[in-house]
């Protein structure tokens, strides 16, 4: 795509209108001062047509999204009360403009903002990271980690896998870590996170976090959890049960190295051992898949796993290559 | 792990990898599949797409049309290889284009050897992508024409509601709220096409 088709004007044709609209939607649904359950049961609608419609939509949104992590250059004293508490003045604000605008157009303004390093960890490994004001880190196994910090300013971002926080609380300065369209904020803590698709979990061990969106399409858009509590969260809500101290130690067993299953259907063992091995298990039936188990397993160690299906459960393991198949 | 406990009664949390079974788990996991492995094929179709000197308003309901039925198709069963699936799909979708076209362009057809190449492909790796994004938001953005660079600027960085940047830059709501929608429309044209010339320059 060039420049010149950039700047066209839109062409006709059923694709453009139906982006046409979807990103109506999108610039009117995020922004809370201009959206309403009337304009919620429209887009419903309007998704429910067809999925040409929707696909629009999809595509639209991720992109809207996608430049939410524009937000990390955001200076931070400009975050909390923000323009509302300052009387206009064009002028002043029209040269902020210009100079924001300046900075961005010049090159390299993303690197003159805090610096932002990435943690990663690959399949079956884990990793330990110490920030500087003592904030302790560990990844669990294929986990994508970005930090941002510059003495005053404390975010970090879980773009993929799990990581678990203890964090060394600053009133003045609270870490912030963001994953999918929430914040989970500490209040003082020890807490674990982890991302699937389309969903987050986090889990207290001690102290208390907060979790909120500003996604306003989000049920209960905040919530407060404590020492015990899990929490789920997609992109439409957020529950949280109470956890048991047991339950909780067992959820974290990945920090060293454990996984526990607690009456866990197979098919549910597998994908968890997938995500910290080369060698993948397939369930190859619905009946096998069904079967429940409990378990304290080595996270690494498949054939130990493989041994139990076959010796315990009386299934048949067969091994292809990198896949270790399992059926009745 | 450890869910599904016995003792409890079952709620969201004690079943969250259950099969979808409702429209709109479905529809999240269709949602998550579409971002994640179609819209990354979206440069490669383009240009596939643009073979035979299609208009880009032709080329543009073609691309909807095959988004339509790729999403579809995937309501029955998410497919192992998006790549193949989505290339097949575009190959007949376009052989039977052709097909209605009144009068066929020669080099219509050209290029659908080509698909192979395209399917073979490995996929980019995703820390490499997690690393790139904000470089990448950083380029989309410069490319944006000024106003709706300005407008985007405002709402994702400053966290300004639409009302805001109109006191704020001394237009009517309604503009902006244009700008915005031009804006998300351009930032996904460049985020979802451009990847091709960083690979082709590579």
């Amino acid at each position: 795509m060039t420049d010149a088709n950039l700047n066209s004007p839109r062409m006709a044709g059923r694709a453009n209108l139906a982006d046409a609209r979807a990103s109506e939607f999108i610039v009117r649904c995020y922004d809370r001062d201009a959206w309403s359950e009337a304009d919620q049961a429209e887009l419903d609608a309007w998704l429910a047509e067809s999925s040409a419609n929707r696909t629009a939509f999809i595509r639209l949104k991720s992109a809207w999204l996608r430049a939410n992590r524009l937000d990390a250059l955001r200076p931070m004293s400009q975050r909390s009360g923000r323009s509302a508490q300052t009387p206009y003045q064009p002028g002043i604000k029209l040269a902020a403009v210009v100079t924001l605008l300046a900075l961005l157009t010049g090159s390299g303004w993303f690197l003159s903002r805090p610096t932002i390093q990435t943690f990663s960890t690959k399949v079956g490994e884990r990793s330990h990271i110490q920030l500087s004001d003592g904030t302790r880190i560990e990844l669990t196994t294929d986990t994508v980690l970005r930090v941002a910090t510059d003495g005053t300013y404390r975010k970090a971002w879980l773009d993929k896998g799990e990581a678990f926080f203890d964090v060394v609380h600053n009133n003045r300065h609270p870490f912030e870590l963001q994953a999918l369209n929430y914040r989970i904020v500490d209040l003082g803590t020890e807490f674990s996170v982890r991302r699937d698709t389309g969903r987050i979990r986090v889990t207290v061990l001690k102290g208390s976090v907060r979790v909120g969106t500003s996604d306003i399409r989000v049920r209960n858009n905040a919530v407060r959890m404590i020492a015990g509590d899990v929490a789920i969260a997609d992109s439409r809500s957020i529950s949280v049960t109470r956890k048991s101290t047991a339950e909780v130690a067992d959820a974290l067993g990945w920090r060293n190295g454990v996984l526990v299953f607690r009456y866990a259907p197979l098919a549910e063992v597998a994908a968890e051992f997938n995500r910290y091995n080369a060698i993948k298990l397939v369930i190859d039936d619905r009946q096998a898949a069904k079967e429940i188990i409990s378990a304290r397993l080595q996270a690494t160690d498949v054939a130990a796993f493989a041994r139990m299906a076959h010796d315990f459960m009386g299934l048949q393991v067969r091994k292809y290559g990198d896949e270790i198949h399992i059926s009745r | 792990m450890g869910r599904g406990m016995a003792d409890r009664p079952k709620n969201d949390f004690d079943v969250p990898n259950a099969p979808a079974s409702g429209e709109a788990a479905g529809m999240e996991e269709l949602e998550a599949w579409f971002v994640r492995e179609v819209l990354p094929l979206e440069a490669r179709l383009i240009q596939f797409l643009r073979r035979g000197g299609r208009s880009n308003s032709d080329v543009e309901d073609l691309r909807q049309d095959l988004y339509e039925r790729v999403f579809d198709a995937a309501r029955d069963g998410i497919p192992k290889s998006t790549r193949a699936f989505v290339f097949t799909a575009a190959r007949n979708l376009l052989i039977n284009h052709v097909k209605h076209e009144q009068v066929v362009p020669f080099t219509s057809v050209e290029g659908l050897e080509d698909l192979n190449l395209a399917i073979d492909e490995p996929a980019p790796d995703r820390v490499v992508i997690a690393r790139q994004e904000l470089r990448r938001l950083q380029a989309a953005l410069d490319k944006l024409p000024e106003r709706q660079r300005r407008a985007i600027v405002l709402r994702k960085i400053q966290g300004l509601s639409i009302r805001e940047i109109a006191e704020r830059v001394g237009a009517a709501e309604r503009t902006v709220e244009e700008h915005l929608t031009e804006g998300v429309r351009t930032l996904a044209s460049i985020l979802y096409r451009d990847t091709l010339d960083e690979e082709q320059a590579r």
